[in-house]
């Protein structure tokens, strides 16, 4: 699943190819780099965020950005995880573009 | 304490960083609050998971919501303890949640659901639906 924002500011599949475990030597940029390593580091274990990652992570982004994908990973992973332990997972599933979502008006 | 270089006013170290966000603070928090609001579960129950979630990440689960706060102490320091199931201090329900500690598949909810299998899932079903 791609949300359409996403798409529409550059994220192609050829992007996301490059996420997986081997990303640290792949084509990404650094910032792209340091967001995935703050990424794994909130999801398996934020109590072993070190200051090397903190000072990469203020190297590429403001303190304001920093809260933004902290609180959009907080979301994801917590939304990934209903889907998962309540069996919603799907099998397999076709690269799907989504709407992003939007604010109720 | 927060290593990130800038804060915003607020009363508590959360909001002091969530507040360099503003909007998003209050979207989050409007989000939160349909849960004290509209109460589709126990707030006591759902604020245990919470303490839970934040005892297995290694904080003490900051602020008890009044839910939790009406439970008393007995309930929170219960969760620490690995004889859940024989626990006096917990009702059912709660129990069926944390007694996921002794099966094993303690961080189940928080960092390895794909462990989750159909006869705690079931347990949990049954205790939170009994909740209602």
């Amino acid at each position: 699943m791609r949300f359409a924002g996403a798409r529409q500011d550059g994220l192609t599949e050829e992007l996301v190819a490059r996420i997986d475990d081997r990303y640290a030597s792949s084509g990404l940029s650094d910032r792209h780099k340091a967001v995935i390593r703050y990424a794994d580091v909130f999801l398996a274990d934020p109590t072993q965020l070190g200051d090397a990652l903190r000072a990469e992570m203020l190297r590429h982004f403001t303190p304001a950005q920093i809260v933004e994908p902290s609180a959009g990973l907080a979301l994801f992973m917590g939304f990934s995880k209903i889907a998962i332990v309540l069996g919603q997972e799907p099998d397999a599933m076709a690269t799907t573009i989504l709407p992003t979502p939007t604010r109720p008006a | 304490m927060t290593w990130l270089p800038e804060q915003a006013r607020g009363a508590t170290p959360f909001a002091r960083v969530f507040d360099l966000c503003p909007e998003l603070h209050a979207d989050w928090a409007a989000f939160a609050d349909l849960f004290s609001t509209q109460r589709p579960v126990d707030p006591a129950l759902l604020d245990l998971c919470r303490v839970r979630i934040a005892q297995i990440l290694g904080g003490d689960g900051g602020d008890v919501g009044a839910g939790v706060a009406a439970l008393g102490t007995e309930s929170i320091a219960a969760l620490e303890d690995w004889q859940l199931w024989s626990h006096g201090a917990l009702d059912q329900a709660t129990k069926e949640v944390a007694r996921l500690r002794n099966a094993r598949v303690t961080w189940v909810p928080v960092l390895q659901q794909r462990a989750l299998r159909r006869r705690p899932a079931g347990r949990v079903d049954r205790g939170v639906g009994g909740a209602n």
